[in-house]
């Protein structure tokens, strides 16, 4: 039996709850996307119930509150925070918490000291939206590399003013809920979330979850859009299918990017065409749902990618109707089941960078 | 104990008060006098968005080209930067704007910290992965993500140290380095040896902070450099071997 990489536990909190009633309500089609003008110009966004009126130290500690770390041993383990902006607070409004420090590192560390994260080392990964799972990429190589035995790897990135505005500015929004591949979509909704995974590298288990190969790689293109050819994701998938050393009809779902503009959902659809021609597995995002939300996001939707891979279904793709990409994407609009035991979880940020996450179901 | 050898294909090197030029590498001043720094002195291809570049994106876009020579297939380099301070200068200067009632567009990419790694891989066509570390061992962090990246599949990966504390108008340290991970390479190399068993040093005891900045000045100067951190389950040394001590090939 082959060491590795397998996720052990996992929590996280969205605009539709914990994961499970994130997951309960997405199989249901539901989506926690509202108009209105929570910073100023009118948006669509998905906002935490409570948030306003809650302490985001408070709320992560309820988040992470079923993790049990007591078999996990500070000297054999690193802790990667990995967020786009984070908490930022601290910038915009002083009296409001001037201990959120728009500082990543000062934010992550406040994390790890208030919720006694056990670890002998904090790095603090920051890729754009695509920060979570770049952060899981990185512990999987640490934990490869035998430098350590457990890797924690949590985000978080909140709704504000600061975030807000400057989707505004650059006319990245969409004025009603988000339609992730729809011939109608026209932007993103923004959203929040917070997500911690526990990993540990060992001989795995049946049923385990093992994240059996991650892969990145930058467009190299413009800052703000991505390529036009999809070559950059589609190289980051390739990545990912050589480490786990599958092939690409070995895969039986993926969860998609997916952010509902023109361009993004254009390019992942390429890339999808190049890798698998026309034999793209059922595809899923969840943006429609839970809005954009930002870098911590990447990791909440592999959770979500994860939680799907042991059902063995995905779920619809919220705000969905009409195909509206050139290529043939078979976008789910209804629940289907995962023929193959595997998933592919891809997203994508500012600046080019792409990542791909191949999970696996194990069985002997 | 393991060993790994990566070859060094290009460095550069920025500090606060020093100018200096050196057959494979460029140092020059760090300091808030950003406009010295020109286009056509850097970059050896037309970059028109230069101008507009963060003080950051400057200098990070700076020290990756001069560390990058034109020999390397960029397509397949990887970017690492370890940016201590991360955007915190990016995203004053953004929210001034906001709070001035006109919030820019073309500041807001630049409040991430990534920023000036994506600038970098644009003005280089470096499409290989792209990670970025912040925090005061950043620069650490950024070395042994591409310690692992190197001993995976990549071939080449441009690392980079950047440390310019926003509060400070004077210092600021920046290095950069290029390292490949192909087999035959005759110039100076990097040495790693790891060791799995723990021994007395306490994670964290080593020195981490501007590390690649110690490692690249040393470089420079052919002077020694060997420094042993603790890393989870493994100490590994990482020390500095030149060409003119060890010839040939290395293996």
């Amino acid at each position: 039996m082959k060491t590795s990489v397998i996720l052990e536990q996992y929590a996280g909190y969205s605009p539709l709850g914990t994961i499970s009633e994130t997951l309960a309500d997405l199989f249901d089609n539901t989506s926690a996307i509202i108009t209105g003008s929570p910073f100023g110009a009118e948006i669509s966004y998905a906002p935490f119930d409570d948030i306003r009126k809650c302490d985001p130290l408070q709320l992560f500690t309820s988040i992470t509150a079923g993790i049990d770390f007591t078999d996990i041993d500070p000297s054999q383990t690193i802790c990667i925070f990995g967020a786009a902006k984070g908490i930022v607070l601290g910038i915009q409004n002083a009296q409001h918490d001037p201990n959120w420090s728009p500082d990543l590192f000062i934010q992550a560390d406040r994390l790890v000291q208030t919720l006694k994260i056990p670890c002998s080392s904090l790095h603090v990964v920051s890729t754009a939206c695509a920060s979570g799972a770049s952060a899981l990429d990185c512990a999987v190589e640490y934990l490869h590399s035998g430098f350590f035995k457990h890797a924690i790897v949590f985000g978080f990135d909140l709704l504000s003013a600061f975030v807000v505005s400057g989707f505004t500015a650059l006319g990245a929004l969409s004025k009603s809920t988000c339609k992730p591949f729809d011939v109608l979509r026209d932007g993103l909704s923004v959203g929040e979330c917070g997500a911690l995974a526990v990993l540990s590298c060992r001989n795995p288990f049946d049923g385990d979850i093992v994240i059996a190969g991650c892969g990145s790689s930058n467009d190299a293109n413009h800052r703000t859009g991505p390529s036009r050819t999809g070559d950059g994701l589609s190289a980051a998938i390739r990545l990912a299918l050589t480490r786990a050393h599958m092939q690409p009809s070995d895969v039986g779902a993926i969860k998609c990017h997916g952010t509902a503009t023109p361009y993004n959902d254009a390019m992942e659809a390429k890339a999808l065409a190049t890798i698998f021609e026309d034999s793209i597995p059922p595809c899923f995002g969840t943006k429609g749902a839970l809005g954009h939300m930002s870098g911590a996001g990447s990791l909440f939707e592999v959770i979500i990618g994860a939680q799907c891979l042991g059902r063995g279904i995905i779920p619809p793709t919220v705000g969905f109707s009409t195909l509206g990409v050139d290529e043939l994407v078979p976008v789910a609009s209804h629940t289907q089941k995962c023929e193959q035991s595997s998933m592919l979880c891809l997203s994508a940020g500012f600046g080019g960078i792409n990542t791909a996450c191949l999970l696996m179901e194990y069985s002997r | 104990m393991k060993r790994h050898t990566f070859g060094i294909c290009g460095y550069a090197l920025a500090a606060s008060t020093q100018i200096d030029t050196h057959a494979s590498s460029i140092l020059f001043p760090l300091s808030n006098d950003i406009h010295s720094l020109q286009r056509s002195q850097i970059l050896p291809d037309p970059y028109p968005a230069f101008g507009r570049l963060t003080t950051s994106e400057k200098y990070i876009v700076a020290l990756a080209s001069c560390a990058l020579k034109t020999t390397i297939d960029r397509a397949a380099t990887g970017i690492c930067i370890g940016n201590v301070y991360g955007s915190i200068s990016s995203d004053r200067d953004y929210w001034k704007t906001v709070t001035s009632g006109f919030p820019s567009p073309a500041l807001f990419p630049s409040t991430l910290p990534s920023s000036p790694a994506a600038e970098t891989a644009i003005a280089l066509k470096c499409k290989g992965p792209l990670r970025v570390f912040c925090g005061p061992s950043a620069g650490f962090h950024a070395f042994l993500s591409s310690l692992a990246l190197l001993s995976q599949v990549n071939e080449t990966i441009l690392l980079i140290e950047y440390s310019k504390d926003p509060d400070s108008a004077e210092f600021g340290w920046g290095s950069a380095l290029c390292l490949s991970n192909k087999a035959n390479f005759a110039g100076d190399f990097l040495q790693i040896d790891s060791e799995t068993e723990v021994d007395s040093l306490a994670p964290g005891a080593s020195d981490d902070k501007l590390y690649l900045y110690t490692l690249v000045h040393a470089l420079k100067n052919h002077t020694l450099f060997q420094k042993r951190s603790r890393v989870g389950l493994k100490t590994i040394t990482v020390s500095l071997q030149y060409k003119e001590f060890e010839h040939g090939t290395a293996h």
